[in-house]
């Protein structure tokens, strides 16, 4: 029992992202019945946020209710436009799929901050959602698991580009590998854009720096006509493991010695990892047993 | 018997504190703070006050763990050092004390809240390297204090009912 106290200390003098860890740890054992919990309140707080009757129209309460009233415009404007980007992001997307037997599940990525503790921790930084001091995220949370059927190595994307893969599933959650991330090897192609014409370049391997915001791409060849600001796009190469054409990035150094048989080129994603909030997970269309 | 149905007690009491008084859910808000009420200090102080001494120390180093572990942020070990010691103190004191007395639950338990919660506040604010802002702790835990008092007399009549599994012996004027 003299013990208990020594330990709690020896608890608190522990780095925060022993914390974190032991939070994340400590989930499933109070997830189930929390998620069921939590959806009856929200049924109640509704309920009783309803049930509040108005308060009567004298002169000041007409302005209160102006007040409201403009509020909840600039509420349901802001709404609206945040609904009206989601679906010009997923037209487009749509789009640029052209037919390919996917299905868009859409998701938010946590803040790191967050992912690290349980909710909203606000003073943590945890080594599971790839922040340490003065490091860089290399590795995201996503608000989508395995009950969205989601899957290891699915590309991440927003309507801008691919934002990364996912690395590991979760039952409600998962990790996004960031495109930065020194684990990602994808199979890329340069595109350029010479005189007003778009042209199919060299393919060679995009890996991450681990910088948290660049790329390099190795095997383009030294012959091959390369600049800074063409475009990276996933390889139409039958061996790559992602859909062609997905924006990974853009050329922002090429540099080549007179030795050299390769370029060696970095990219910048087209998608800012640190800002990217809603994003969209392309999965395979999956048929049941009567399909 | 006991200890497990302490360990559900706890439990329940720790995913009703998680799930239903959160934002959003049934927590209001008042000066840009979610005052809540502390459920799981409720259910800590009624075990320093109703348990033999020597289990008020274990039961409530584990809840104040268990309190440590569905917190969002802060170092893990902070809530059960603060749970243990303080109701430990209390527990030591309480017999001079009319726990049956509705007043001295609420004054009890705000009391417990303020404490713990400015303790925690602060802690976390100092290990996040944040500034420590006392008076702001203070305002912020004093309206989670005075919200689970007004709760605190209702759970302690819950509890009460649950003497005989709990194995609680009380006079029957305190029933």
């Amino acid at each position: 029992m003299a013990a208990m106290p020594v330990v709690a200390v020896a608890l608190i003098l522990l780095p925060q992202s022993f914390s974190d860890r032991a939070r994340v740890w400590a989930g499933p054992v109070f997830m189930p019945l929390q998620n069921l919990t939590h959806g009856w309140t929200l049924d109640i707080a509704e309920q009783i946020r309803h049930d509040i009757p108005a308060r009567p129209a004298d002169e000041t309460g007409l302005q209160g209710q102006l007040d409201r009233l403009e509020n909840a415009l600039a509420e349901a404007t802001a709404r609206l436009g945040e609904y009206d980007r989601r679906l010009h992001d997923l037209a487009q997307i749509r789009k640029a799929l052209d037919g390919l037997p996917c299905r868009l599940v859409p998701g938010r990525l946590l803040a790191p901050e967050v992912a690290g503790g349980r909710a909203g921790g606000l003073l943590t930084e945890g080594s599971r959602s790839g922040v340490s001091r003065g490091g860089a995220v290399i590795a995201r949370h996503l608000n989508r698991g395995a009950r969205e059927a989601l899957e290891r190595g699915e590309p991440v994307l927003t309507a801008a580009g691919l934002v990364g893969v996912v690395d590991e599933v979760g039952p409600l959650t998962s990790t996004v590998r960031l495109l930065a991330d020194p684990r990602t090897h994808l199979m890329v192609q340069i595109v350029t854009r010479r005189d007003g014409q778009w042209r199919p370049g060299p393919e060679g391997v995009a890996r991450g720096t681990g910088d948290g915001a660049t790329l390099s791409v190795e095997g383009i060849s030294r012959t091959s006509d390369v600049k800074p600001g063409d475009f990276v796009v996933t390889s139409p190469s039958s061996e790559a493991a992602l859909p062609a054409y997905l924006i990974v990035g853009r050329v922002v150094r090429c540099d080549l010695k007179t030795t050299d048989l390769f370029y060696s080129l970095v990219a910048e994603p087209r998608v800012p990892p640190a800002e990217t909030r809603d994003v969209y997970v392309l999965s395979p269309e999956r048929h049941g047993p009567d399909n | 018997m006991r200890w497990i149905l302490v360990a559900i007690l706890g439990y329940v009491s720790l995913v009703i504190q998680t799930a239903v008084f959160r934002p959003g859910g049934l927590a209001i808000p008042i000066h840009g703070h979610w005052t809540r009420p502390d459920l799981v200090v409720i259910v800590a102080l009624f075990i320093a006050l109703y348990f033999q001494r020597h289990e008020v120390f274990i039961a409530t180093w584990c809840l104040g763990l268990g309190a440590d572990l569905l917190s969002v942020s802060g170092r893990l070990g902070v809530l059960a050092l603060l749970y243990c010691g303080l109701l430990t103190v209390l527990s030591a004191v309480r017999s001079g004390l009319n726990r049956a007395w509705v007043l001295t639950q609420s004054a009890l338990t705000f009391a417990a809240v303020l404490v713990i919660h400015v303790g925690w506040y602060m802690a976390t604010r100092y290990f996040g390297g944040a500034e420590t802002a006392i008076l702001r702790s203070v305002e912020e835990s004093a309206l989670d204090a005075a919200m689970t008092a007004i709760l605190a007399p209702y759970v302690f009549w819950i509890l009460l009912r649950l003497r005989g599994p709990l194995g609680i012996v009380v006079e029957p004027y305190e029933i």
